[in-house]
């Protein structure tokens, strides 16, 4: 007796089909559990929010550093920006001359946003994610951003 | 059975032999290094002092790993020059990628024991070879994210390096060694032109003496080298002080060079390029040249390209190794 | 085996096999030799009856582990006995209470403890961190572990320490508890990374590396450099006697003790100023910290809002000035404007000649020989006007202007305005001694002004201006304008900081763009009038007014 072929062909792709798809899925399950564990790291270490100092520790226009977490709070008017003071050249912790920074490894220069002036350093210093809670500047140390972000102070009575 | 010219040093020049004396050596002398250190930041430095002063024969053998590593890096990228020039790839495009996937390892392995003594030169030079992996778009980032343990390099990036160079590498090298060495059979020995008469010798024991005269006069080449230089190390790994010029390690120092003058260009765009040119010159090399001819007329235009990248790349190396003193600047070194 | 018979096996295949073998087994040979010949050599283990042992101690300092051999070749602590030299019997000084069991040896000398040969160990290399402290350098360890207070066997290290306070260092640097500054880089844990000849190098010459730093040389003699580099040198990262809580402990006890001791009343006008180290840099009467200008005449040149200001931000008035801004209580701040406000009939130079109103007021900046390399000019944000033979520079400039800016200043420089301390005739003496002594060209000399090219109508800004502004422009003041382009270091006088709004405040648009045309003689501005079109550089002095934010200001007299 003659089998249809078509019923075969039918049976067999089904069934290949479901097996190699059952098998292409264990071996996309298991990447994915892999690929985060492999990539896991990044996400200790720096990524984080640090509570940085209160609120009225910055008054106006001011640059004020926190070398433990290698970043400087910037205030101008209203806004506040966390930059970073890690020179983009091979790391050093920059200095805050004026409103500049200062590189005291091999002399990078930054401007107040910055922008680099001179220096081996190419690369302008990047920003963090800057918020506040409950009058506390907090800081997300990890993640850098290219453009700054910055904190609009609603006007508030004596905050400097 | 083999033929007679696979004896013959000019056909080969033993160079895939010279790699894996090395191989066999670095495995000898990393395994007893093994012994003795430990992957942390705080312990690494001291470690590794100790394997060279107090410990016996600790000083030779870390000379030797250091040597065998480099010799290791060069020998590989002649024999792939070799494999070229001689078009040896004919027909063997699998295998031509296994050997570059090995390349890839001689330089991974090369990198991730770089950083282990923990010391000024390591530490640095690893800051700015990861650095210089920043610069590929999309994927540059996360590759050094892993390699590093995170964005900085600090404890997790020593265990990665240690765990990559002492058991993940060595798993893929005894994989990526074994199918190089099994296509090679299965191709049917080396590659060669047909030939009017063909005369076949034993392996046995032809080919085996010939591999091992190779082999020890590869030794021999370590042993005398290892008489007067020295496996380097500096002072204890300070990340507040770079040192300047920072340099990434020599076989990277090229690319370093080509990124200072142009990062798309020289970062990124070239090597990929290079690779890419190596990755498909089997397809592309549509000549009738056979395989195991020297510089076969027909390859002509290949060879010439192969010539120019190879000599542009040592250019660069020389220039960023000899030629840049403190912030890049340029200088020549007798000055 | 027909095949056998036939075939012609290489023959040199086996002499070679042999040979390589040999080759390798001798090397291999040689090798060993070398390496059990060292292993001796290092360890002694020639002479009968010395131990081949390594001597492996482990020191625990405070719950770190510290292990070392250095009793290998130094047992307890005498002189290293080396093979072939006659055995030295000088043992290590008497260390009580401190006993060499419990401390090891690298907690008072460095060095690196793991090693066994004789450069590394002893710390010679690379940044010579751990360069091994010997005689009278230990006790620069002494205050990794102690309290900062006088200590029997570290007074150089101690009065380093008072150095430091005492010569400003702390309004620049941190180090470690004293809460000092953030213009330099943090000393907290400098004794880590540099060693001891490394950190007298940046005290004595402050500008080798980086070469824009802004640190000035402080006047000091080798032995009080050596004596902050003792201080400077215990500044660890981890103290080996101190748990992290001991150690908080201790900062917050010296931030306290050294806080005391404000004046209460001034005695002198000297006495505030001592206490905030302003004379540590600058001058005042009669003492000088020869870093900074001349205070002694403030009380004639700036009014209190000035001065106020000035300590407030020192960059306001003068940008780029290096002076770090002082924290100071409002009690503080008033006495010192006291100070320095306080008209001493006594002080007035009465009756001097010009030489001696030059050697007095212009010789500290401007140079007895007045090529503007005074002895603060390194310290200054602009340089010094060069008076040596430039009359081509003084040809230009009108009489009016030049007493215009002695008498009145020039803003946004550390020029003051000497009106009220000499008189006009005074003034006109003075000018009348540096034409005829140091320009050396007559007074009345005056080249007629080269005309201007006629300025456009429209402005003209836009990317062609901004692109020709960075080809000419900014190799030398930068692509900011701040006069740190790449290759400002060249030139001395600096390239002018175009930001600087005060100055440019001060100048007519028509005396901007001249110097751009014409260039400015005494300095490395070249005219530029032959290289770019008139439309430029007017378009240039636009920028500078951008740059500036000196808009729509114009001088009335020039």
């Amino acid at each position: 007796m003659e089998k249809p072929v078509n019923q075969i062909n039918r049976r067999e792709f089904l069934f290949k089909a479901i097996l190699y798809s059952g098998l292409g899925a264990v071996a996309a399950v298991l990447t994915w559990i892999f690929l985060n564990l492999w990539t896991a790291a990044s996400r200790f270490s720096s990524a984080r929010w640090v509570l940085v100092a209160p609120l009225n520790r910055f008054r106006s226009d001011s640059i004020v550093p926190f070398p433990e977490y290698k970043i400087a709070i910037l205030r101008t008017g209203q806004k506040l920006g966390a930059i970073s003071l890690e020179c983009t050249h091979l790391g050093c912790l920059l200095n805050v001359v004026e409103q500049d920074f200062f590189c005291p490894c091999h002399g990078s220069d930054f401007g107040p946003l910055g922008q680099v002036y001179s220096g081996p350093a190419t690369v302008s210093l990047p920003w963090h994610d800057i918020m506040d809670r409950e009058d506390k500047i907090w800081v997300h140390l990890g993640e850098k951003l290219k453009n700054p972000k910055w904190l609009i102070l609603e006007e508030r009575s004596p905050a400097g | 059975m083999i033929r007679r010219r696979t004896l013959d040093p000019s056909s080969t020049l033993g160079l895939g032999i010279v790699c894996m004396t090395c191989l066999l050596l670095l495995v000898a002398t990393g395994l007893s290094l093994l012994l003795y250190y430990v992957p942390h930041q705080d312990h690494a430095y001291e470690r590794i002092l100790h394997i060279m002063t107090a410990l016996k024969y600790g000083k030779i053998i870390r000379n030797l790993h250091y040597l065998a590593a480099n010799v290791l890096l060069i020998a590989g990228i002649l024999h792939l020059a070799r494999v070229f020039f001689t078009g040896s790839y004919k027909g063997r495009w699998l295998n031509w990628i296994y050997g570059l996937f090995l390349l890839a390892l001689i330089f991974l392995s090369n990198y991730t024991g770089y950083l282990l003594p923990w010391d000024q030169r390591s530490y640095w030079a690893i800051k700015v070879g990861s650095s210089l992996m920043t610069y590929f778009p999309w994927v540059g980032p996360s590759i050094k994210n892993f390699i590093l343990g995170g964005e900085e390099i600090g404890p997790e990036t020593l265990i990665r390096c240690f765990g990559l160079h002492v058991a993940v590498l060595p798993f893929l090298w005894t994989i990526l060694v074994s199918l190089h060495f099994w296509r090679i059979r299965k191709d049917g020995g080396l590659a060669a032109p047909e030939e009017e008469k063909v005369s076949r010798l034993p392996s046995s024991p032809l080919l085996f003496r010939a591999e091992l005269v190779v082999a020890f006069l590869t030794l021999a080449l370590l042993f005398s080298l290892s008489l007067f230089i020295g496996a380097p190390l500096t002072d204890r790994a300070d990340p507040l002080h770079p040192p300047n010029p920072a340099k990434a390690p020599w076989y990277f120092v090229g690319i370093q060079e080509m990124l200072s003058h142009s990062a798309t260009l020289g970062g990124v765009v070239i090597p990929v390029l290079i690779g890419l040119f190596l990755f498909f010159s089997p397809v592309i090399d549509r000549s009738e040249e056979p395989g195991g001819k020297w510089f076969g007329k027909g390859r002509l235009t290949l060879n010439v390209l192969f010539a120019l990248i190879f000599l542009g790349q040592f250019f660069m190396i020389i220039i960023g190794q000899w030629f840049r003193t403190t912030n890049w600047v340029f200088k020549f070194p007798w000055q | 085996m027909a095949q056998r018979s036939n075939r012609k096996d290489p023959s040199w295949l086996s002499p070679l096999l042999l040979a390589a073998i040999l080759l390798t087994l001798s090397l291999a040979l040689v090798l060993a030799y070398k390496g059990w010949k060292e292993d001796r050599v290092l360890h002694h283990s020639d002479q009968k009856g010395s131990s081949k042992i390594i001597a492996d101690i482990m020191v625990n300092l405070s719950g770190i582990p510290y292990r070392e051999h250095c009793m290998t070749c130094h047992p307890q602590g005498k002189a290293a006995n080396l093979p072939g030299q006659p055995v030295a019997s000088r043992n290590h000084p008497a260390i009580v209470p401190h006993s060499m069991n419990d401390l090891g040896c690298t907690g008072c000398h460095f060095g690196e403890g793991m090693a066994g040969d004789l450069i590394i160990s002893h710390g010679r290399i690379g940044m010579k961190s751990r360069k091994v402290l010997a005689g009278e350098n230990v006790q620069a360890s002494c205050y990794r572990c102690h309290d900062l207070k006088p200590l029997p066997g570290a007074e150089k290290a101690w009065e380093g320490f008072q150095l430091f306070s005492m010569n400003a260092c702390d309004t620049c640097h941190n180090a470690d508890g004293l809460s000092g500054g953030i213009y330099g880089p943090d000393l907290s844990a400098v004794g880590s990374s540099l060693g001891l000849s490394q950190i007298q190098t940046a005290i004595n010459d402050p500008k080798a590396d980086p070469e824009n730093s802004i640190m000035p040389k402080f006047s000091l003699s080798p032995e009080q450099i050596k004596a902050i580099s003792y201080f400077l040198k215990s500044r660890v990262k981890e103290s080996p006697y101190e748990t992290p809580m001991i150690r908080m402990v201790r900062l917050e006890k010296q931030v306290q003790s050294i806080g005391k001791g404000t004046v209460k009343v001034p005695v002198t006008a000297g006495d505030i100023l001592r206490e905030k180290k302003c004379l540590a840099c600058h001058k005042f009467q009669t003492e000088d910290g020869q870093i900074a200008p001349d205070l002694s005449y403030m009380a004639y040149m700036r009014d209190k809002n000035y001065i106020m200001d000035f300590l407030y931000r020192p960059g306001k008035r003068i940008p780029g000035a290096v002076m770090p801004s002082i924290n100071l209580t409002r009690e503080e701040e008033g006495w010192i404007v006291r100070s320095l406000q306080q008209k001493n009939p006594e002080n007035h130079l009465h009756g001097m000649y010009p030489r001696h109103f030059y050697m007095t007021l212009c010789q500290r900046c401007h140079a007895a020989k007045g090529d503007g390399l005074g002895m603060i000019q390194p310290n200054l944000a602009n340089f010094p006007r060069v008076f040596w033979k430039n009359g081509e520079f003084f040809r230009w400039v009108p009489d009016e202007r030049m007493i215009k800016s002695i008498k009145k200043g020039i803003p946004g420089t550390s020029m003051p305005p000497y009106g009220e301390l000499l008189g006009d005739d005074a003034i006109n003496s003075l000018v009348d001694l540096l034409f005829r002594d140091l320009i050396r060209t007559d007074r009345k000399d005056k080249s007629p002004v080269p005309t201007l090219p006629q300025r456009p109508a429209g402005i003209l800004t836009g990317k062609k201006v901004e692109k020709e502004f960075a080809k000419y422009c900014s190799s030398c003041h930068g692509v900011a304008g701040n006069g740190k382009g790449p290759d400002y270091l060249k030139y001395l006088p600096r390239p002018r900081d175009l930001t600087n709004r005060l100055y440019f405040l001060s100048l007519t648009d028509e005396r901007i763009a001249f110097s751009v045309f014409y260039g400015v003689p005494g300095t490395a501005m070249r005219p530029f009038a032959s290289k770019i079109s008139p439309e430029s550089i007017w378009s240039f002095v636009n920028r500078i007014r951008e740059l500036s934010k000196s808009h729509g200001e114009t001088s009335k007299s020039n």
